[in-house]
């Protein structure tokens, strides 16, 4: 049941369709229809939670992907749906209480003749409500927040006849849409730092992102939970809100809308766990706490969030007297549960040497080794670089890449073992790959510790990167995503190789110009995918790579 | 091959000769003879459409050339990529409609004849423009195009319609006269010889001193953002909206004016991409400026084209700001802008224009409680309002998010700004809405109770169900928008590289 959780989508969207398509037809039975498609919900609700329960704690989550929903060349969005207790509980929160208010309301309108109509719009809110809690991407979520929204205006404006009640419907959609503002900040910040928006690589990006960031993220979103769950400044809307039917009130303002805020801030757990000033402001405003700053300064936060958080404190404490402030050693950066992820995108930073050649920490060897997305290779490219068997080094890396697409096969896709989207996409994991290494012959020297050394390089220049173009602030290096335009234009469906007849290509089994080869090329490195098109994908992925590591192949 | 594509030109404007060639007898069957002609010029265009390699999308395709004038080097050159795809398959749909909705516009038949040959011959500029693949081409297009539509404005529609097109015709004709300097200055500067004017020969091979590129850059630049209604070169746009009729209008802003966006993506950014660069940060302070001073304008206006017109201005400004922040995430979603805007706004026009035909007013202080009346429209005006402030489900959003969190990267102060037109789109889209549709019910006039008819359904109907099928599967078009993004923000980064 927890892979047909679409279906309590479906179903109450089917039925708001229905009763809006069909009108008046549909007004002798239309409001059972109405119960039946939310009763449903809640079924398909209860099933899966049953079947979770009887799966083991870690692994509960399950993310079904439905189709692809931006399939751009930089921004992928899929609408998948993340069916993990946090979800199912809001779920049965939403559409067992929806359930009751559909019941109630059978008989409170009883004399509207557009009972109907009503059914449908409550039929669209708990759909677009069930969106925002079961989505697995913010973009998604953004999808049922907005959702909700426009439900909540027809509601209230249910009886816009009176001008009053229509300028509370307005009212309501306007502050709620400045809330969304603040998401479609966070989106962009995101989306900038990430270069995604699902959760499962936000969460797992998270810890590598500056405070500042994270900080930035977290008030963006905190504005839209203040939208959505009225709270100080934009909580003005939820009085006037009252206009609506009396089951409109008990369902949005009481039961499940506002409720939409807190969700999205415990979504966004990880944002606000790197994020401390973020997270007093969230704290002090919850319980009106009037300095919310200095909340966080006398370290109540600590003792809430666990005993783990106390050796975060001694470092920063250590770090402040030192005047810098590398990032915190956690000692929950556990090393990855299976062996095999030890290759692949998640390279540790110890794996590729010793230890004292990580990044200069001073916690360096307490440090375990931590997954990191292969984008963050910073410290392991240069040395990469002069690693006399760089080409076999990169064909481990693609290796590990396809034994995680066989351990999602096998069921194994806890959320502690997702890995990243990127390298769901087939094609598009080589040249992900391909992209970390893209600019080596551009690294600088290398010090005596086999860090790059610290004169800056070629493409940290101010007006090579676009942001120093506009004259804004460049992001970290780190963040920075390589430039992958010409690289990137094409997906798994369609990878055809370009007619361009002025650069010559190199299909699998022809010679290659320039005499014997070397090294395997890439193209062989990478295994077979599958049929005619598998094929024509490793052509393409070969001539791309090419022009991004010349001499390589 | 079969030439679609000069099929595809050629048609509307046989078509149109053929209206004015008509006997007087035949005059009462003339909008079944425009009607008919553009929906065999629908078949034609689909059938071209299933035929297209998506796979290949950046490169031309249906390419045809012929010889023109070979003295000057210029060709008949026409072929479409996947932006070109989208927006001819706007010309191909917006046009049947506007045809339908207005179906009963004019009772004089010789009248009739005049408009629709009107529609039909700017139909056919529309579907060449967007297939040109020489720059002289499209400029001829593109100069062409002002006569039927001068005409379409000035001699149908409200009272101060000569003003109008006057004021339209002037505009527009000083932004091609600039264009025309920079055009005449690419045939000097150019390779020259049989093909000195194709654009896949200017790409990338021009030998420009900087202070030249970046004044055909401007000219180019110039021309278009006058005919995509950008701040400050707009004011002519809400004249014509108020004056011309609804359908006209609808046409106009939902294609014709995308002509300014896909300028600037085909030529001006793909021929100067460095002086394109240079010019990115002045021009998108111009979009945001466009973004909000529309949107604030939307929502002071009274009569409801002006007001539609105002969020035109507001949206092409998004549209520009995703084109020249140069990233391929905004890139995409400006071009699906341009496709989802047509079908929003062109409806929202449509739609207006059946309520003026209802009451002969566009006032919105004039209506009130019609909801309580004609809940079918009111429930249709609602949709297509709410695809206007980009709501999730309906097409446009999702090509106003993928602008906004795509440029967020270079361009962040300039999305936060641009994203308080959230809150404006609500804002001028929920009042009308108030205004016109909710309160008590009024009076019941007989022409005014009148709900959507069969043939307005006709109209908006399809729009609408576009416009939730791009919003909920939206991969079916970017999937053709893919690969030219790629190639155009590729010829920017080229350019910064070797800068």
């Amino acid at each position: 049941m927890q892979s047909l959780i679409w279906l309590a989508i479906a179903l109450p969207l089917a039925s708001a369709a229905v009763l809006l398509c069909l009108g008046r037809r549909a007004d002798a039975w239309g409001h059972w229809l109405g119960v039946a498609a939310s009763g449903g919900a809640f079924l398909v609700g209860l099933g899966a939670l049953i079947e979770m329960l009887g799966k083991p704690a870690e692994e509960r989550a399950l993310d079904t992907t439905l189709y692809t929903f931006i399939p751009g060349g930089d921004l992928h969005v899929d609408v998948g749906l993340l069916a993990d207790p946090l979800s199912i509980t809001f779920v049965l929160l939403i559409t067992f209480v929806g359930t009751l208010i559909h019941v109630y309301s059978v008989a409170y309108m009883e004399h509207d003749k557009d009972r109907r109509r009503f059914f449908a719009y409550l039929n669209l809110f708990v759909a677009a409500m069930l969106l925002l809690v079961l989505a697995d991407s913010y973009l998604l979520l953004f999808v049922g927040w907005e959702g909700v929204g426009v439900a909540s205006y027809l509601l209230i404006g249910f009886w816009n006849y009176k001008p009053e009640y229509a300028t509370a419907a307005n009212k309501a959609f306007v502050v709620n849409r400045i809330g969304d503002i603040g998401l479609i900040i966070a989106m962009g910040i995101m989306f900038t730092t990430f270069g995604a928006l699902d959760f499962a690589t936000i969460g797992e990006l998270a810890g590598n992102a500056s405070t500042a960031t994270l900080t930035a993220a977290g008030l963006a979103l905190l504005l839209a939970a203040c939208g959505k769950s009225a709270q100080f400044p934009l909580q003005s809307w939820l009085g006037d809100a009252m206009a609506g039917p009396t089951p409109v009130s008990a369902l949005i303002h009481a039961a499940t809308m506002v409720t939409a805020g807190v969700y999205l801030i415990v979504r966004s757990a990880p944002i606000f766990e790197g994020a401390p000033n973020a997270q007093a402001r969230r704290r002090g405003r919850g319980c009106h706490h009037p300095d919310a700053r200095r909340t966080d300064r006398h370290g109540e936060g600590r003792h809430q969030e666990g005993a783990r958080r106390l050796d975060d404190v001694a470092d920063r404490l250590h770090d402040a007297r030192r005047g810098s402030r590398p990032r915190r050693v956690r000692l929950r950066d556990l090393p990855p549960r299976h062996a095999r992820l030890l290759q692949g995108g998640h390279v540790p930073g110890r794996w590729l040497g010793h230890a004292r050649h990580e990044r200069p920490g001073r916690y360096a060897p307490l440090r375990c080794p931590q997954g990191r997305d292969g984008r963050h290779l910073g410290d392991v490219r240069p040395r990469l670089a002069r690693h006399p068997r760089c080409p076999a080094v990169l064909g481990l890396l693609v290796q590990g890449q396809d034994h995680r697409v066989r351990l999602r096969g096998r069921g194994m896709a806890a959320v502690g073992l997702r890995p990243h989207r990127a390298h769901r996409r087939g094609p598009h994991g080589l040249l992900h790959v391909a992209s970390v290494l893209h600019d080596l012959p551009r690294q600088g020297p290398l010090d005596r510790r086999g860090s790059p050394a610290r004169e800056p390089r070629a493409h940290d220049r101010a007006d090579d990167h676009p942001r120093g173009r506009l004259g804004l602030p460049r992001p970290h290096p780190r963040h920075r995503r390589p430039l992958l335009a010409l690289a990137r234009a094409g997906d798994r469906s369609c990878r055809a190789p370009r007619a361009r007849a002025a650069r010559p290509r190199h299909r699998r089994g022809h010679a290659h110009p320039g005499g014997a080869r070397r090294h395997r090329s890439l193209a062989e490195v990478r295994p077979r995918r599958g049929p005619a098109g598998g094929a024509v994908g490793v052509a393409r992925d070969h001539h791309c790579a090419q022009r991004l590591l010349p001499g390589l192949g | 091959m079969f030439p679609f594509l000069t099929v595809l030109v050629a048609l509307p404007a046989l078509g149109a000769a053929l209206l004015w060639a008509l006997p007087a007898s035949a005059l009462s069957r003339v909008r079944e003879i425009a009607l008919g002609i553009t929906v065999v010029e629908a078949v034609l265009f689909v059938i071209m459409a299933l035929q297209f390699d998506k796979c290949d999308a950046g490169a031309f395709q249906f390419s045809e050339t012929y010889a023109w004038i070979p003295q000057i080097g210029t060709r008949r050159a026409l072929g479409v990529n996947g932006i070109g795809l989208l927006m001819i398959a706007l010309a191909v749909i917006l046009v049947p409609l506007a045809i339908l909705a207005a179906w009963r516009e004019d009772k004089v038949p010789a009248r009739r004849r005049h408009y629709l040959a009107l529609v039909l011959l700017s139909q056919a500029f529309m579907v060449g423009i967007f297939a040109a693949r020489d720059v002289f081409l499209f400029y001829v297009m593109f100069e062409a195009m002002l006569i039927p539509l001068y005409f379409l404005i000035g001699s149908f529609g409200g009272a101060q319609r000569r003003y109008a097109a006057v004021k339209f015709l002037l505009y527009s004709l000083v932004g091609g006269l600039i264009m025309l300097v920079a055009v005449v200055a690419l045939y000097f500067v150019g390779p020259g010889g049989e093909q000195a004017f194709l654009t896949d020969n200017l790409t990338g091979t021009l030998d420009l001193t900087t202070t030249q590129e970046r004044l055909m850059f401007l000219a180019f630049f110039l021309a278009f953002a006058i005919k995509a209604p950008m701040v400050p070169v707009h004011t002519w746009l809400p004249d014509v909206a108020e004056n011309a009729r609804p359908g006209t209008t609808a046409l106009l802003v939902a294609v014709l004016d995308k002509i300014g966006t896909f300028g600037m993506l085909t030529l001006c950014i793909t021929l100067f991409p460095a002086a394109a660069d240079w010019a990115a940060p002045v021009i998108i302070v111009f979009a945001v400026i466009s973004v909000i001073y529309g949107a604030l304008l939307a929502i002071g206006q009274k009569d409801m084209m002006r007001l539609v017109a105002f969020t035109s201005v507001s949206h092409f400004g998004i549209m520009v700001l995703g084109i020249f922040a140069f990233q391929q995430t905004s890139v995409e979603g400006a071009a699906l802008y341009m496709f989802n805007h047509g079908l929003s706004t062109g409806a929202l026009f449509l739609l207006v224009g059946f309520l003026i035909a209802r009451t002969g007013t566009a006032d919105v202080n004039a209506y009130g409680g019609l909801q309580r009346i004609i809940p079918v429209f009111a429930g249709t005006f609602l949709v297509v309002g709410l695809s206007a402030l980009s709501l999730p489900g309906l097409s446009p959003f999702v090509s106003e998010i993928m602008v906004l969190v795509g440029a967020y990267p270079v361009a962040s102060v300039a999305v936060i700004i641009s994203a308080v037109s959230v809150v404006l789109a609500a804002l001028y889209i929920l009042l009308t809405y108030k205004k016109v549709f909710t309160g008590p019910a009024p009076e019941a006039e007989p022409a005014t109770a009148r709900d959507l008819t069969l043939r307005e359904r006709l109209v908006a109907w399809p729009l609408v169900g576009l416009m939730l099928l791009l919003g909920f599967v939206p991969a079916i078009a970017i999937d053709y928008l893919r690969e030219p993004s790629a190639d155009i923000v590729a010829h920017v980064t080229a350019e910064e590289a070797n800068a």
